[in-house]
């Protein structure tokens, strides 16, 4: 089971986000993030900076090169995903991603979908394996990577759109996921700076 | 409710919500993008100034090795140029001599060795017998009379200047001053010149081959005169002590002639 509580309790899993949750560690002892605050808030407003930021960047710097950036809302979703309780994790997974569409210009739920879908499928990554390594961690972007273009594929279907072709997974997706698992241990630093270190396997899950 | 069932509930919630945001084709608004348009920028910014920073290094570096080929390329240029001009140079001089002074030149030679004994002045040249070099040819450059082949060999000869104690050349005063005589070389740089009394020869007059000894062609330029030696109750001739108009000790490339 993912949770053994209903999504009402997940209402106080809202303030559970801030609170024991999210609200240790950081890049020095888990003591050291703010339990809440204007200070935790800063950070997570600076994190939502440096995400755009970077992501700029990247993405940039990609193109120059015709190659797929490495997708930071995606690990972000992912952090998210083993960072919070289940359902809200989805949700705030969804806000990142309609973040995404609100600074990409387009259609608004698209990116919010498929972030949505790659925490989905982190969070079975999370509850089945228990392993903190180097197993997880790029099981936790595959899948997560899959789940996103999964999602993807099933609004394209919905739209009856061309959205998603074989050439576009062919080319994109294999650039995308090795960036991506490039970046993540990168990636890894500012998320627990800005969000939060990991909890153990177990916390957060019930 | 499980919460796997919770969970695929909130995420078909969230699902069938982008799917009606999808299908409607609701864009954001653009007020909402102003707000992160900054930060957008940032990353935009720093990304071309990094992408440029790349681009300029690289672009640097094939620079540097262009430039190293281009300096490369130029030492070959002007190696080339070198030997160009000097080959320009001789043709040049060769010109000159069979227009000023015979027109029947052999070819172009250059002085590989000079003698290293300070009473002799004797050259010699990296032509012989196989360039069709043979004795007694004269040897000029065109300021003037360099000397006369006396010795060869198959890729190289022998040139006695006119400084050399041994040489002789037939000379008169330049421009029909009339008057022939005979300079012989006084090492190590002036030829001694003998006239009959007769001759009104003074200091700073020039003198040229005669037809004298069948050797040189005549008008060539052999120096000038330095000084007029007083004349002794009993001398027959007048001598002279002339300067060669060639500086032997610099010269280069020689042009050697028919002989007469």
């Amino acid at each position: 089971m993912l949770g053994r509580r209903g999504l009402g309790n997940r209402g106080v899993g809202g303030g559970r986000l801030n609170g024991s949750g999210l609200g240790r560690g950081g890049l020095g002892p888990r003591a050291s993030l703010p339990q809440r605050g204007p200070a935790r808030v800063l950070r997570a407003v600076v994190y939502a900076a440096l995400l755009i930021a970077v992501q700029g960047v990247l993405s940039r710097l990609a193109d120059s090169l015709g190659l797929a950036a490495p997708d930071l809302f995606l690990l972000t979703a992912v952090a998210l995903a083993w960072r919070m309780v289940p359902a809200w994790a989805l949700v705030a997974a969804y806000g990142v991603g309609l973040g995404q569409d609100l600074l990409g210009g387009g259609v608004l739920g698209l990116h919010a979908a498929g972030l949505a879908g790659a925490a989905l499928l982190a969070l079975l990554i999370r509850r089945y394996v228990a392993d903190s390594g180097p197993v997880q961690i790029v099981l936790s972007v595959v899948i997560a990577v899959a789940g996103e273009w999964l999602t993807f594929a099933a609004l394209a279907y919905w739209l009856r759109s061309d959205l998603i072709t074989v050439s576009l997974l062919l080319d994109t997706v294999p650039a995308l996921l090795l960036g991506t698992l490039l970046a993540y241990p990168l990636w890894e630093w500012a998320v627990r700076w800005g969000i939060g270190p990991r909890p153990g396997p177990q916390e957060k899950l019930a | 409710m499980t919460g796997g069932r919770q969970l695929g509930l909130v995420f078909a919630g969230l699902l069938l919500l982008s799917m009606v945001l999808t299908r409607f084709q609701v864009v954001p608004p653009t007020a909402l993008r102003s707000v992160t348009a900054p930060v957008s920028q940032v990353g935009v910014v720093v990304a071309d100034n990094l992408r440029r920073a790349v681009t300029t290094v690289a672009v640097q570096r094939d620079l540097r090795a262009e430039v190293s080929q281009l300096q490369q390329e130029n030492d070959v240029l002007r190696q080339r140029n070198e030997l160009l001009m000097r080959e320009a140079s001789r043709l040049k001089q060769l010109e000159v001599i069979t227009r000023t002074q015979a027109p029947n030149a052999v070819g172009i030679a250059q002085v590989i060795a000079v003698d290293p004994s300070p009473l002799l002045s004797r050259l010699t040249l990296n032509r012989g017998t196989r360039d069709g070099v043979r004795v007694r040819m004269p040897v000029t450059v065109p300021g003037g009379l360099v000397g006369q082949v006396t010795g060869v060999s198959a890729r190289q000869a022998t040139v006695v200047s006119l400084v050399d104690p041994e040489s002789t050349v037939g000379v008169t005063l330049q421009g029909g001053g009339g008057g022939r005589g005979l300079a012989h070389g006084v090492p190590p740089n002036r030829l001694r010149a003998e006239f009959a009394r007769s001759v009104p020869i003074k200091a700073g007059d020039v003198l040229v081959t005669s037809s004298l000894g069948g050797v040189y062609p005549v008008g060539v330029r052999v120096g000038k005169v330095e000084r007029v030696l007083p004349l002794g109750p009993n001398d027959v001739n007048r001598s002279v002590i002339v300067r060669p108009a060639v500086d032997l000790g610099v010269v280069e490339d020689v042009v050697i002639l028919e002989g007469l």
